[in-house]
C-alpha cells in the first residue's frame, strides 16, 4: 500500500474513534503531503487577464457608453403584458371543458346551435360575474378614497409607505453587502 | 526575487510586469479555490480572470502589511458569491463519469504523475479523486473554509478576514466539515485503520478501497 494512504486511514481511524486532536493533526497531515493539488488553469491564463485588463483600460480611457443590448424583455410594460397573458392563460383553464365541449357540439347545425347558445349565455354570465367583482372592487375602492380622504389615514398610510420603501431598499443594500453563504444556493 | 508588495508597488507604478508576475504568482491558489466552488471550470477561469481585473483596478487599497494572498482569495470569495447570486451557473460535475476517464474534468489535473511510479500515481489519484469528490459534496461554506484552511494553509484569523465570518464560525464549520468528509471518505470504501497507532506505518494495515463508483 502507498504510504500516502497512510495519514488518510489513520485520520479515518482518529475520526472513528472520536480523537479530536489527532483527527485534525492527521488531516493536515494528508494535506501537505499534497493529497489534493491546486489546480491550474489553462495555459496562457495571466496573458488573458492582461489582455483583459488592457481592453478595460481602454474602453475607460475613450469613455465609450455601453449601450445595453436591446432587450424587449426589459420593458416595464412588457412584462405586465405577459404577466396579465399569463394570468388570463391561467384562468382560461376554467373554461376548457365548456370550450371543448362547444367544438364537441360542431357535428350537427342542432349542436352547434346549442352550442353557441350556451356559449353566449355563458358569455353573459361571465360578463355578470365581473360586472359583480367590478362591483365589489369598486365598493372597497370607494371605502379606501374615503378613509384615505381623511388626513389623519392619508399621514399614517404615506408613513407605512415610506418606512416600507426605506426598509425594502435597506434589506436589498444589507443582502447586496453581505457576501456570506447565508443568500446563496449550494451547488 | 522581489517580494509580493514591491511587485504591488512597482504594479501600481504602471509596471505591466509586476503584475503579470503577481498573476503568475496567484493564478494558481486563485483559480483552484475558484473552480472547486463553482464546480466548472470555463467559469472558473473567467472568474479567477475577473478577481485579478479587480485587484489590478484597486491595488491602491491593497494593504502592504495584509498579505496579498488574503487579499485576492478575499476579492475571490465576493466576486464567486456575486456570481453565484446571480445564479447563471449551469454545474457540470466535479468528476468524469467512469467511461470518460478524466479526461475533460477537474480530477484529471490533480495527480503529478511524473514524480511517481504510475501504481503509486494511481493510488494517489486515486485518493484525490475521493477526496475532491467528498469536498464537492459540502456545504459552499464549509468547503471554502476547508480548501482556505488545508488546501491553502491559512489561519483561522486570515478565514474569518476572508470569509467574514467570526472567528467561532470557522471553526466549527472546519470541525463538522472535517467530519463530514470522514462520513463521506469512508462511504466512498476508504476504511480507517484498525488503530491508529503512533506513526506513520504503525502496523495498521490500511485497507484498499473498493473499485471507485462513477458518481
Amino acid at each position: 500500500m502507498h504510504p500516502s494512504h497512510d495519514p488518510l486511514t489513520r485520520w479515518l481511524a482518529a475520526e472513528r474513534d472520536g480523537l479530536t486532536d489527532e483527527a485534525e493533526e492527521l488531516l493536515l497531515e494528508l494535506f501537505e503531503a499534497d493529497a489534493l493539488p491546486r489546480l491550474a488553469p489553462p495555459a496562457g491564463f495571466a496573458d488573458r487577464v492582461l489582455a483583459r485588463v488592457a481592453v478595460e483600460a481602454a474602453v475607460e480611457r475613450a469613455a465609450v457608453p455601453v449601450q445595453p443590448g436591446f432587450s424587449l424583455f426589459r420593458r416595464g410594460w412588457l412584462r405586465w403584458v405577459i404577466a396579465l397573458c399569463l394570468l388570463a392563460t391561467g384562468l382560461s383553464v376554467a373554461w376548457l371543458p365548456q370550450t371543448v365541449a362547444v367544438f364537441a357540439g360542431l357535428w350537427s347545425p342542432a349542436g352547434f346551435l346549442q352550442s353557441s347558445i350556451r356559449a353566449v349565455l355563458d358569455a353573459i354570465r361571465w360578463m355578470a360575474s365581473l360586472a359583480d367583482v367590478g362591483q365589489t372592487l369598486l365598493a372597497v375602492a370607494e371605502a379606501v378614497a374615503l378613509s384615505l380622504a381623511r388626513p389623519q389615514v392619508m399621514v399614517i398610510a404615506l408613513v407605512c409607505l415610506v418606512v416600507s420603501v426605506t426598509s425594502f431598499r435597506f434589506l436589498r443594500g444589507l443582502v447586496s453587502r453581505d457576501r456570506s453563504w447565508a443568500y446563496v444556493d449550494p451547488i | 526575487m522581489l517580494s509580493d508588495a514591491e511587485l504591488v508597488a512597482q504594479a501600481r507604478g504602471g509596471s505591466q510586469d509586476a503584475f503579470r508576475e503577481l498573476v503568475l504568482r496567484f493564478e494558481r491558489p486563485v483559480f483552484s479555490l475558484v473552480a472547486r466552488m463553482v464546480h466548472d471550470p470555463a467559469t472558473a477561469e473567467d472568474l479567477a480572470q475577473e478577481v485579478f481585473v479587480k485587484a489590478f483596478r484597486r491595488l491602491d487599497t491593497y494593504d502592504p502589511q495584509r498579505k496579498l494572498s488574503s487579499w485576492l482569495f478575499k476579492i475571490a470569495h465576493n466576486t464567486t458569491i456575486d456570481f453565484l447570486r446571480r445564479g447563471e451557473l449551469d454545474t457540470v460535475p466535479l468528476e468524469a463519469r467512469e467511461d470518460e476517464g478524466d479526461r475533460g474534468s477537474l480530477a484529471g489535473v490533480l495527480a503529478d504523475e511524473t514524480a511517481e511510479g504510475p501504481g503509486a500515481a494511481a493510488e494517489r489519484r486515486q485518493m484525490a479523486r475521493s477526496l475532491e469528490r467528498a469536498i464537492a459534496r459540502l456545504r459552499p461554506e464549509y468547503r471554502e473554509s476547508v480548501l482556505l484552511f488545508y488546501v491553502e494553509g491559512l489561519a483561522y484569523q486570515e478565514i474569518c478576514e476572508i470569509t467574514g465570518q467570526p472567528l467561532g464560525t470557522v471553526k466549527t464549520n472546519l470541525h463538522r466539515a472535517r467530519k463530514e468528509l470522514a462520513a463521506v471518505m469512508t462511504e466512498m470504501g476508504w476504511s480507517p485503520a484498525p488503530n491508529i497507532g503512533t506513526g506513520s506505518g504503525s502496523g495498521a494495515k490500511p485497507v484498499p478501497p473498493p473499485s471507485r463508483r462513477a458518481g
